[in-house]
């Protein structure tokens, strides 16, 4: 009887092998979706604070046309420094710097000679993947 | 006789119970594992329309943020004069409306010598995706 009896045995262990290795790919694949998800929403938030540095330059260079046409130079906007007819002040939003700088030109407009924002590296604290040999 | 019957019954039993058991497991096992991969299909899918809608706005954000005009923006989008708003297909190629698969809503504003351009995408389904708005100071130089 014993003989003739179904034996499901190692069919199911080839089964729980397929199971338990579809059940590793599906977590991969969420973690990977996840983490894709996460860096699309920090890449998100950067460029908003790009766009706030932008702004707060834009109104920046405002203040500086107010002081140019009022004729009161002497009174610049926080943050600007003055080299001779250079003007050059740094904005500061989240981890994001935009520095400008300005010329006052003899036909009293201002040209542009530096906009450009950099971003002020953070150590993330994330789990170290490699190790430099002491020599 | 009787004996011979109860033999066959739990024959079939002892070979059945185990096999619908079996069964099931993996039926449910699957059903886990599809669901699972359902769901990472959709974060994925979440991720890259935002990601296009985070491109779309930073391009339209860079172009308005060199030139100060919608309509300049609009033009090098792609876009005809008078639009506020683009469709945008999935390799983010400005198209007709039928063919779009996001909609970038523009519009800017001027208050106080600074013009603020404001960009939305959306997709099909009218959900927004992204937003961004810039400021820009064009001054006005007497000549």
């Amino acid at each position: 009887m014993n003989r003739k009896r179904f034996r499901i045995g190692s069919v199911a262990i080839l089964f729980a092998v397929i199971v338990v290795c579809v059940a590793i790919f599906a977590v991969l694949t969420v973690v990977t979706a996840n983490a894709d998800l996460r860096t699309t929403e920090q890449y998100g938030n950067h460029v908003q604070t790009l766009s706030r540095c932008q702004s707060a330059g834009a109104v920046w260079l405002k203040q500086m046309y107010a002081a140019l046409n009022s004729g009161k130079m002497d009174t610049l906007p926080e943050g600007t420094t003055r080299d001779g007819s250079i003007f050059s002040t740094e904005i500061t939003c989240d981890n994001v710097v935009l520095s400008i700088e300005l010329e006052l030109t003899e036909t009293q407009i201002f040209r542009v000679r530096k906009w450009s924002c950099h971003t002020i590296w953070e150590e993330s604290g994330g789990s170290q993947v490699w190790i430099q040999p002491e020599e | 006789m009787m004996s011979k019957e109860r033999e066959k019954q739990t024959l079939s039993l002892s070979f059945s119970v185990p096999l619908l058991i079996f069964v099931l497991l993996f039926v449910i096992g699957s059903a886990v594992l599809v669901s699972v991969f359902a769901s990472a299909a959709k974060i994925s899918r979440q991720a890259k329309q935002k990601n296009d809608a985070i491109q779309i706005c930073r391009n339209a954000m860079e172009i308005y943020s060199s030139c100060a005009d919608l309509q300049q923006t609009v033009a090098q989008l792609g876009g005809l004069p008078g639009q506020t708003e683009l469709y945008f297909d999935r390799e983010l190629h400005c198209v007709q409306q039928t063919q779009a698969s996001y909609v970038l809503h523009l519009q800017d504003v001027e208050q106080d010598s600074l013009k603020s351009g404001s960009f939305s995408v959306s997709n099909l389904e009218q959900e927004q995706l992204y937003s961004l708005s810039v400021d820009v100071y064009v001054p006005e130089v007497s000549q």
